[in-house]
């Protein structure tokens, strides 16, 4: 049997070479060395790697010389012996020996080398050049991984949550957050949608009024209160109410002035971002306006309108308004009182010299008289709270806050000298005071038992009873009770000293009309050292309140604002008491006839204000 | 200014303008006085209560420094388009670097220097590392050249190659008289001398694990065992392989530049595509919750 052995080689056009050598003898050596019939230039190959030999007609026997096995057909053997009819496959490293019959009986040996697999080669080197990148992590494939990631995490996740899709225990939307809370808020951080209720609507003030507002009933502000003590709040809640209805400081607003200001304008309305909200001064996701600090208690105040902006020319915007101008402290209007009128409280402006008319027969200046009847009286009262001549305070009390002045009682503030006893046979008795049906009721029961007219309108000290005067004075025998009644009421009756009483024929008052307060729509806190003491520690009240000149009730003891500006707005040069004359010291936003709390809150003045709002008299 | 070429002349003849100072820093100019604007612009405006991105100021500079980015983003787009002129594509790759470079600064205004863990700030920090990253490309694209020049002489990137293959083919040639113990230690060579893989292999050089190297060092060992024969096919061979192991550091060398000529692009474009959907949440849950 002839072995012919069949090279095949490739040319890099891809045309195959094949060059046929018949082999000496029928035995063939297999290797890399040279000395080999079938030369295979693979290191992997040993020099002499295995024999090919015939066995007999179509067969043939392959032994390895050494131990290094051999691949017959896929398998990896040392010896092998083989029926050439089959075609089988020889693999010796990367070289292939495919046996075949040939013409005459001869075995043809078909040399090829392995095709390499496609840029893989014998060398580091592959074909193509160098080994190509690992394309896991391409920059397309990040790039979509990561903007897909964004866009999932951060807008649709916390989008489904908002919409209520969602249930879980995290809060995807906190992270849409622009920063902090005031540690009045902080226990909200966790529910956005406690403010922001609509989406691409701003914060509206029914979200603040679900808890904040003023105007509620007392219940349902205690049920408020409890229920964010329960959600966590910190803080006390504040009720507030309207400084006036919203549309109406929408009017009372004056326009945008200058560039920014109309951009702003224009933006708020381009964005759906209306004015005069309670978030848009009361700004919240600032923590503290100055970095590094802690939260602030209360979310941060940003004023859009200082007071002068908006009470500047307010008479122009809004027409029906009972309230003047204010462009500045040192143009205040005068105060208007409320006074009472023929229809209910007026209020009518102290530049018009208004008269009070509430009444009553009540000389001041008689009262603070020191060398006066009622200085006597009081000296001859002595020790309980007198002994001097009047003073403002002895009848003149202030209320529980110690800011204002508890309505006058005649009980308790006049009675001491202007008794309502009288006495009968059973003893001194007292009229009752405030209701002339009473007083009447009181005089029939013990009608002629004793008189209550009385001559002269010298004052006597109660108790004294028998000396004559009024109210104890002797009864004419048999006097009816009709005419002590009339007595009582009449020009020279106890009752006739402060009240005017007409007879009609039947007898009316002049309804008692006392203010509690002429000033409702600012504040003046009597319980300040230097409005209520001079600089000798002396009360100072004359020098607001003429009463010492004052001969008639009907003089209303007010002062004007001028008396206000000899210290608020004055530097230490022209007062020995400046005070500030910010709108604030009086009125309060939410609250205008309060002063603004004191202190005031801890971010209100983080910033200086613009120079308009604190204007002082030239 | 480039003078009128007449036809078939360039213009500026041997003047090379590179786009870091394309015609004079105009980009760079224009760049720095839109930074002074915004500046000023921010210390100019009173925003209340403090400076934040809700301001109408925040939102102008929001406005330009969003726009700003999708413009940036175009040089994606525009860089597959060749043209010439003022919006030639040096030009725009010049206001790209210097606005690149302001977005930075109005961006940062526009935050008023109000950072949390938010999206706000995630976007804030993807477009810092968006503009660092494409400093770090203008760094290395100004510094790596000379020596990735100086490094290849006079040969391409495929000769380089071709010459690993040449002498691969000789070592093959040499080692075929070699013993199998031998032999096996030159197809080391063969098989295990990579050139180029993976990111870090590539910047790191990619010298470990060598077979090549581990070839020569085993082949010292065998030289013991040797006849005198075989001694002379190993002092051939290990010729060839310390020619070999020259050949594969200059074309490692040559592969760790390109890649640090390139890497800063796997950071600079996914961040860049990062921050276009973080900006887009920024903006839209601003907005949502109004």
């Amino acid at each position: 049997m002839t072995l012919v052995l069949r090279q095949v080689t490739r040319r890099v056009s891809g045309a195959e070479i094949v060059r046929e050598k018949v082999l000496p003898t029928d035995t063939a050596r297999i290797g890399r060395g040279a000395d080999c019939e079938i030369r295979l230039p693979d290191l992997a190959v040993s020099l002499h790697h295995a024999t090919l030999a015939t066995t007999g007609p179509g067969r043939v026997s392959v032994v390895s010389a050494g131990r290094e096995p051999f691949g017959v057909d896929g398998r990896f053997v040392t010896q092998a012996d083989i029926d050439v009819g089959r075609a089988p496959r020889l693999t010796f490293g990367d070289h292939i020996l495919t046996l075949s019959h040939g013409d005459g009986g001869r075995i043809l040996i078909n040399l090829a080398a392995a095709e390499p697999a496609e840029g893989d080669s014998s060398s580091g080197v592959p074909a193509g050049g160098v080994i190509p990148k690992a394309r896991i992590f391409g920059r397309r494939r990040i790039a979509w991984t990561l903007g897909l990631g964004i866009v999932a995490l951060c807008l649709i996740w916390p989008l489904a949550a908002f919409h209520g899709h969602l249930n879980a225990r995290i809060d995807p939307d906190q992270q849409w957050s622009t920063g902090p809370l005031s540690s009045a808020h902080a226990f909200l951080e966790d529910d956005c949608q406690s403010c922001h209720q609509e989406a691409f609507v701003a914060v509206t003030d029914a979200s603040c009024k679900t808890c904040h507002a003023g105007d509620q009933t007392p219940a349902a502000m205690a049920a408020a209160a409890t229920s964010v003590r329960r959600a966590g709040s910190p803080d006390t809640l504040s009720f507030v109410r309207d400084h006036a209805p919203r549309g109406r400081i929408l009017w009372g607003t004056p326009p945008p002035a200058g560039f920014t200001g109309q951009a702003t304008a224009w933006f708020r309305r381009a964005f759906n971002l209306p004015e005069q909200r309670c978030a848009s001064c009361h700004v919240e996701h600032v923590a503290n306006p100055v970095a590094g600090r802690p939260p602030e208690p209360i979310p941060t105040l940003t004023p859009t309108q200082t007071c002068i902006q908006c009470h500047t020319g307010l008479t122009h915007r809004l027409k029906d308004t009972d309230l003047a101008d204010a462009p500045s402290w040192a143009r205040h209007p005068n105060f208007r009182p409320a006074l009472p009128g023929p229809a209910g409280l007026t209020r009518v402006s102290l530049d018009s010299r208004p008269r009070e008319a509430s009444g009553l027969t009540f000389p001041h200046d008689l009262h603070l008289s020191p060398g006066g009847g009622p200085a006597r009286m009081a000296q001859t009262l002595g020790g309980r709270g007198y002994g001097a001549a009047l003073t403002c305070n002895n009848c003149h009390r202030p209320d529980a806050d110690q800011k204002g002045f508890a309505p006058v009682q005649m009980e308790r503030d006049c009675a001491s000298c202007h008794s309502l006893s009288f006495a009968t046979p059973g003893g001194v008795r007292q009229l009752p005071h405030g209701e002339p049906g009473q007083v009447v009721a009181a005089l029939m029961a013990w009608q002629g038992r004793g008189p209550v007219a009385g001559g002269g309108t010298t004052r006597r000290r109660p108790g004294e009873i028998g000396e004559g005067g009024p109210g104890v004075g002797v009864s004419p025998a048999g006097a009816s009770a009709v005419n002590t009644v009339g007595g009582a009421f009449g020009p020279r009756g106890a009752c006739f000293d402060c009240h005017t009483i007409f007879r009609t024929p039947i007898l009316r008052f002049t309804p008692v009309r006392l203010p509690g307060d002429f000033l409702s729509r600012g504040a003046f806190d009597h319980s300040v050292r230097e409005h209520r003491v001079d600089r000798l520690g002396q009360p100072s009240c004359a020098q607001c309140h003429a009463a010492a000149t004052s001969g008639s009730a009907t003089d209303l003891l007010l002062p004007s604002v001028s008396e206000c500006v000899e210290c608020h707005g004055q530097t230490t040069a022209r007062s020995e008491t400046p005070a500030p004359a910010d709108c604030e010291t009086c009125h309060s936003f939410h609250a205008p006839s309060h002063p603004t709390p004191r202190p005031p809150r801890p971010n209100f003045s983080a910033r200086p204000r613009p120079a308009a709002a604190v204007q002082t008299t030239p | 200014m480039a003078k009128t070429a007449k036809t078939g002349e360039r213009s500026n003849p041997g003047q090379h303008d590179g786009f870091l100072g394309y015609r004079n820093f105009r980009w760079a100019w224009r760049a720095g006085a839109l930074c002074v604007i915004a500046i000023a612009g921010y210390l100019l405006m009173d925003a209340e209560p403090r400076p934040n991105g809700g301001s109408v100021y925040g939102y102008a500079a929001g406005t330009i420094a969003a726009l700003l980015v999708l413009w940036l983003t175009l040089l994606g787009l525009r860089k597959r388009a060749i043209t010439s002129g003022n919006w030639s594509l040096k030009a725009w790759v010049s206001a790209h670097v210097y606005l690149g470079l302001a977005v930075m600064v109005v961006a940062t205004l526009h935050s008023g220097f109000q950072f949390g863990w938010n999206i706000h700030t995630l976007a804030y920090a993807l477009m810092v590392l968006v503009v660092v990253s494409g400093l770090f490309g203008i760094t290395v694209y100004a510094l790596l050249p000379r020596y990735l020049s100086r490094n290849r002489g006079e040969t391409t990137q495929k000769q380089m190659l071709e010459t690993l293959k040449a002498l691969d083919r000789q070592i093959n040639e040499a080692a075929q008289p070699l013993s199998e113990v031998q032999a096996r230690v030159v197809q080391m060579s063969l098989d295990g001398s990579r050139v180029g893989g993976g990111l870090w292999r590539r910047l790191s050089g990619g010298r470990g694990g060598c077979g090549n190297q581990r070839a020569l060092s085993r082949l010292r060992g065998l030289r013991r065992q040797a006849t005198d024969v075989e001694l002379q096919m190993l002092d051939r061979m290990e010729e060839l392989l310390q020619r070999k192991a020259v050949a594969l550091a200059q074309v490692r060398r040559h592969l760790q530049i390109r890649a640090w000529l390139s890497v800063w692009l796997a950071v600079h474009v996914p961040a860049t595509i990062a921050l276009i959907a973080a900006i887009t949440a920024h903006v839209f849950s601003v907005f949502i919750y109004w």
